[in-house]
């Protein structure tokens, strides 16, 4: 690369002047051959820095520390688990009642979850927005979900499953990213939790006629083909994790067979299992959903699969995606917005042989659209993993 | 002769941070808190957003510290941590509109900001480089931004991008100089 050694030169100069606080003058001087070129950049930088040198406000200062000692103190407050059911046995199916909205047990605990939210003072119920399977806050987060499917009607449990399972797979990514696979498999069961939710949700509700049935489940079908094509990705990602493999196979052919249900082509699915005690061969349920809540409603798929990864390899060009008859189209969720490839790389920050496509913009996984090929795996997300 | 201990490492406060010692953890904090503001202050062109973002990066480092998944020590940090921040940033802006940008709020909080005239002058320079920031593409402004704004190593940068060192050399080279070409135009008009 022609620019390299000019780069390099450029940024011995700049570590120079971070270093010792010398002028860029100075530090063009050290390549006299170079100067001419390196001074104007070397100014620049150094006018970037100056001119930009925000600081917190005064206020927000003086009580940094004791308000962060006061939100890890409500975070951990707010943290006490909640009882999740992990069965390692198998259970056959018995399925007495479709869901367990009424069950006493999870009304005491959601009543426990909003009462320790709203001890912290709402902000951890606020804090739990971003909070990923694993984390500590991530059971205020799922029993906010609760709390909203418990006051809601079926068609809205519906947009608001929907949106939950988005953000599932939206956690899944990131941890991915991060290399957080145990924390994959309970986020698995999240999503399969409401994966099963759905399904007896969607037999249940009293359609009013047949075209609000047919919008109804094209629209659950559209969405979890995504899911599949989603979680086809975390797969090849992830696909030196054998355990893990298996999971997410068992989550692709739920979530299949969910998309294989509807008016227009018949077929019950599966029988769900229970939420608490899957059958052989099905998921193993727990008492409540996760997702994100502000990311439901119709139409937004844009949640899933977010990796944040790291932006794009501006080397690997752009465009959405491979394109072709019979070649799998990457394309973003947000409109706007272009594919691109970019190195993915495992926990330990090795590049492993297959590219992700992502958003540009966003880092967000792209979609496949067609052809059942995935050409990438998921993203590469520069996550909490050191 | 008895030598006066220097101030703990990074290493020492972690060591102690994931033992939940938030006396530890809050030095840590102070140590950090500014550099993640300005990088968010930058990233999201809001003060107040920057302040509220900064303080749930740092819970989700405690979190992390603190929880039973941390499978591995902390080894590079800074990285790490403006890793965090930087998929914060990208969960933030993706869930919530962005704030009408308002370089005056912004200007305020900027060292410089002492009269009106200065304030003022602090806030066409800081729209100036933020418009210049805006024409860079994504890769070019987060290497400006964590470079120049927050103050981290190339080999940082290079970390927390998923870059090859020598990559993102080229690609800073290649932002400088169309920063610089903007900024110029920006004085010529």
């Amino acid at each position: 690369m022609i620019e390299q050694p000019l780069a390099d030169k450029l940024e011995d100069c700049l570590a120079w002047m971070q270093a010792s606080g010398g002028t860029p003058e100075q530090a063009a001087g050290r390549y006299p051959e170079q100067a001419e070129a390196l001074l104007p950049l070397l100014r620049a930088a150094r006018q970037t820095a100056e001119e930009a040198q925000a600081a917190p406000s005064a206020e927000f200062r003086a009580a940094a520390r004791a308000r962060m000692m006061n939100l890890i103190a409500a975070s951990e407050k707010a943290a006490q688990p909640r009882p999740v059911t992990k069965s390692r046995t198998p259970r056959p199916v018995k399925q007495t009642q479709p869901c367990t909205r009424s069950n006493s047990m999870t009304w005491i605990v959601i009543l426990g979850i909003l009462a320790a939210a709203l001890a912290g003072g709402g902000g951890a119920a606020y804090a739990s927005a971003d909070a990923l399977p694993g984390d500590a806050l991530y059971p205020v987060k799922t029993g906010l979900q609760d709390l909203e499917l418990a006051f809601s009607g079926d068609e809205t449990d519906i947009e608001l499953l929907l949106g939950n399972m988005d953000g599932n797979l939206s956690e899944l990514a990131q941890l991915a990213g991060m290399g957080r696979y145990e924390d994959m498999e309970a986020g698995l069961e999240e999503y399969q939790t409401n994966l099963m939710r759905l399904e007896q949700t969607r037999t249940r509700i009293n359609y009013e006629d047949a075209g609000a049935e047919d919008a109804l489940q094209t629209r659950i079908q559209s969405q979890l083909m995504t899911h599949a094509a989603l979680l086809e990705q975390l797969k090849l990602q992830t696909k030196d994790q054998i355990k893990l493999q298996e999971k997410l196979q068992q989550a692709i052919q739920l979530t299949e067979t969910g998309k294989t249900y509807g008016p227009n082509e018949g077929g019950q699915p599966e029988e769900p299992g229970q939420p608490n005690g899957a059958g052989p061969g099905e998921p193993q349920g727990t008492q409540t959903g996760t997702g994100k809540p502000e990311d439901a409603g119709p139409g937004d798929a844009g949640g899933s699969g977010n990796v944040n990864g790291p932006g794009g390899n501006p080397d690997a060009g752009s465009g959405s995606g491979a394109g072709g008859q019979g070649e799998p189209t990457c394309t973003c969720m947000e409109p706007d917005l272009f594919c691109v490839e970019s190195e993915v790389q495992d926990a330990e920050g090795k590049a492993l042989p297959e590219a992700v496509c992502t958003c540009q913009e966003t880092g967000e996984l792209c979609t496949i659209e067609q052809g059942q090929q995935n050409d990438g795996s998921g993203g590469n997300g520069p996550g909490g993993n050191p | 002769m008895n030598s006066t201990p220097g101030p703990p490492t990074d290493q020492d406060l972690i060591h102690q941070a994931s033992r939940r010692d938030r006396d530890a953890f809050g030095d840590l904090y102070e140590r950090y808190l500014e550099a993640v503001y300005r990088y968010c202050c930058h990233r999201l062109r809001s003060a107040q957003e920057a302040e509220d973002l900064t303080e749930q990066i740092f819970l989700k480092v405690w979190e992390y510290l603190t929880g039973s998944r941390q499978a591995r020590p902390v080894e590079h940090f800074r990285a790490w941590l403006f890793r965090i921040a930087r998929n914060a940033v990208i969960d933030h802006t993706r869930k919530q509109q962005p704030e009408a940008y308002d370089p005056a709020t912004l200007a305020a909080v900027l060292p410089g900001a002492g009269s009106a005239e200065d304030e003022a002058q602090c806030r066409n320079s800081l729209q100036r480089l933020h418009a210049a920031l805006d024409q860079l593409d994504e890769t070019g402004r987060e290497i400006i931004t964590l470079r120049f704004l927050a103050g981290l190593r190339h080999q940082e940068v290079a970390r927390i991008l998923g870059l090859q060192e020598g990559h993102v050399r080229v690609l800073q080279y290649r932002a400088l100089k169309q920063l610089r070409m903007i900024l110029e135009e920006a004085d010529h008009d």
